[in-house]
């Protein structure tokens, strides 16, 4: 009797806290299951003949870290892709050769994307290469710039000759395999698990993850909830792959507007390197659908690409101008954002949700467990620039 | 994906209309109409669309065979919760006898979606819609 009395003592403050323990309905569960598997599947780009080759790869890497390929000789990709901050760069918005107006995107698990670039101006990892090379405020150089740079480079010519065959005379042609080349290389770079991934895959068949943190599930259950975070965020990269206004500024200076989703189409319908073009690799032309089928609405003005949520640690500050310095400062957009700051004809889901300050912290405490610190290692290089394997 | 057909929407089959409907033969496909008698049948290729990923809505227009040409039909789909569509433009191309093919559709978020059927000439313009919720 004694005994049982004393058990009953200290059983009341842990049911008091089992009480607090959020609980899925079923409807959350299939949400959050939605978010898995992960990694995903490993796939090969079909308008990339080089993707997932070797020699491909390892070109890449080089290319990846040289300053060759810029026009004053002192920029890389990786000067604003830096491997320890998810290969991003920690800053606002970057200095190329002169300043960029948007935030430099971490490039872990890109792979995955359908569109590359906030406003999505390239439909191919290749592009997305392109992209900066012809961008007269990052890189800045020309097709007979990285044709002059391969050609002259003994080392280079020789690796790019084993993976493609002799350098061809048009100087597009061989930027777009060098460009290939490091695509095949960005395709390796990817996450790993994560504490999240572990919750949901015991979530899907029913067992318990005792490691889970309670705030990060309170968290999630706001994110899959109330929140409507999903909606946009979803699936296992926590991205639908498109674009959306949140009410983010689209003003880069007075009187200068970033029209987003709107200039991105008219990018890429313009770009001879986009996946209607010759140099998509695909001759089905099945993997150019989302390019033929895409239009410019009215509504794109103002939209930006929904952002992966994996590895956000690393990859402060946050959205396409970088002006939010914290996941709490996201969350505080979220919580405080008028609906007035979002386009005119955008859509109506963007509200303030007024989450309380607890509500506040489980949110970013469950963002926290989409990383891992391991993933964001100095990055070990595995091929010489001076030598021809 | 659980598709839902809403309540008001008209089995063809057993009405007076599908006696005189000459409806192509669609394979495992739903019917529409509307109360002014436009009728078509349609499906999702592939049958159960995911959220992101590309697919086709191929139909026949049954009551108004021989009027439609693929620039006469549209095919959409909207969040009317959300006051937007997709973001791709779907292209219809003849596949048969009154058949067609939506190519190039695509579900991009979870939630209610309202798919449209509309044939714009000749006048009047006739249009039947159906809800579907995707997750
Ligand atoms: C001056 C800094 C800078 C340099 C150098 C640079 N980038 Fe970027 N990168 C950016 C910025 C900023 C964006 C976003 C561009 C936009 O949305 O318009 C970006 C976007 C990207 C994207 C798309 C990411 C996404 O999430 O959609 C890829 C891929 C990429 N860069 C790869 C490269 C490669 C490869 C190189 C070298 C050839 C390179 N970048 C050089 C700053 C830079
Ligand atoms: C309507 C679609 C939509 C909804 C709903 C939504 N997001 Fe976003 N999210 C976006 C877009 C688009 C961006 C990029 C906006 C920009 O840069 O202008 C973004 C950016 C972010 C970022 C910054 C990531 C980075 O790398 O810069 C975080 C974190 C984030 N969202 C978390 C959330 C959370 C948490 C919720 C729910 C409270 C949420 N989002 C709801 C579309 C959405």
């Amino acid at each position: 009797m004694k005994r049982r009395l004393l058990a009953l003592v200290f059983l009341a403050p842990i049911s008091a806290a089992l009480a607090q323990q959020p609980t899925f309905t079923p409807a959350e569960i299939r949400k959050i299951v939605g978010h898995g598997p992960w990694p995903p599947p490993a796939t090969l780009d079909a308008g990339n003949r080089v993707s997932g080759k070797p020699d491909a790869i390892a070109l890449g890497e080089i290319l990846f870290f040289s300053t060759k390929l810029s026009g004053n000789g002192q920029l890389a990709c990786a000067t604003c892709h830096v491997p320890e901050l998810g290969w991003s760069d920690g800053k606002k918005t970057p200095n190329g050769l002169s300043a960029v107006d948007r935030n430099t995107p971490g490039l872990l698990n890109i792979r995955l994307n359908r569109w590359f670039g906030w406003d999505g101006g390239s439909d191919s990892l290749m592009g997305s290469v392109i992209r900066p090379w012809l961008d007269t405020r990052e890189m800045g150089v020309s097709p007979v710039h990285v044709a002059k740079a391969l050609r002259e480079d003994a080392a280079l010519a020789c690796r790019y000759r084993k993976i493609f065959g002799p350098l061809e005379s048009d100087d597009a042609v061989v930027m777009a395999n060098a460009a290939k080349a490091i695509a095949a290389f960005q395709e390796t770079l990817a996450t790993s698990r994560t504490p999240f991934d572990d919750f949901r895959d015991a979530l899907a068949v029913g067992r318990a993850d005792p490691s889970y943190p309670e705030a990060a599930k309170r968290g999630l259950k706001i994110f899959v909830g109330k929140g409507d975070c999903q909606l946009c965020h979803f699936g296992p990269a926590f991205t639908n792959g498109e674009f959306h206004d949140t009410g983010i500024s689209q003003f880069i200076a007075p009187g200068k507007i970033d029209n987003g989703r709107f200039g991105g189409i008219k990018f890429l319908r313009e770009s001879q390197f986009n996946r209607l073009g010759r140099f998509n690799d695909d001759a089905t032309g099945a993997n150019a659908v989302a390019t033929r089928h895409v239009e410019t609405t009215h509504r794109n003005w103002g939209e930006f690409k929904v952002p992966t949520l994996r590895n956000l640690e690393a990859t402060v500050p946050y959205m396409h101008n970088g002006s939010l310095a914290s996941l709490h400062d996201v969350v505080k957009h979220y919580s405080e954002v008028s609906p007035d700051r979002v386009h005119s004809d955008g859509e109506a889901l963007i509200r303030p949700l007024r989450l309380s300050a607890q509500e506040s912290d489980d949110l970013v405490a469950f963002l926290r467990t989409l990383s891992v610190a391991a993933d964001n290692r100095p990055f070990q290089k595995r091929h010489d620039s001076r030598t021809c394997e | 994906m659980r598709a839902l057909l809403v309540a008001g929407v008209l089995l063809l089959a057993g009405t007076a209309q599908a006696v005189a409907c000459q409806m192509p033969v669609l394979e495992a496909a739903r019917t529409l109409t509307d109360d002014k008698g436009f009728a078509l049948a349609w499906r999702f290729v592939p049958a159960q669309p995911k959220i992101g990923e590309f697919f086709a809505v191929e139909f026949a227009v049954c009551n108004r065979a021989g009027s439609a040409t693929p620039e006469t039909l549209r095919v959409d789909a909207t969040m009317p919760a959300h006051r937007h569509g997709m973001n791709f433009q779907p292209k219809i191309a003849a596949i048969g006898p009154n058949t067609y093919r939506a190519e190039g559709m695509m579900f991009h978020m979870p939630g209610k979606w309202q798919l449209v059927f509309e044939q714009r000439a000749p006048a009047p313009s006739v249009r039947v819609t159906t809800d579907i919720e995707i997750e």
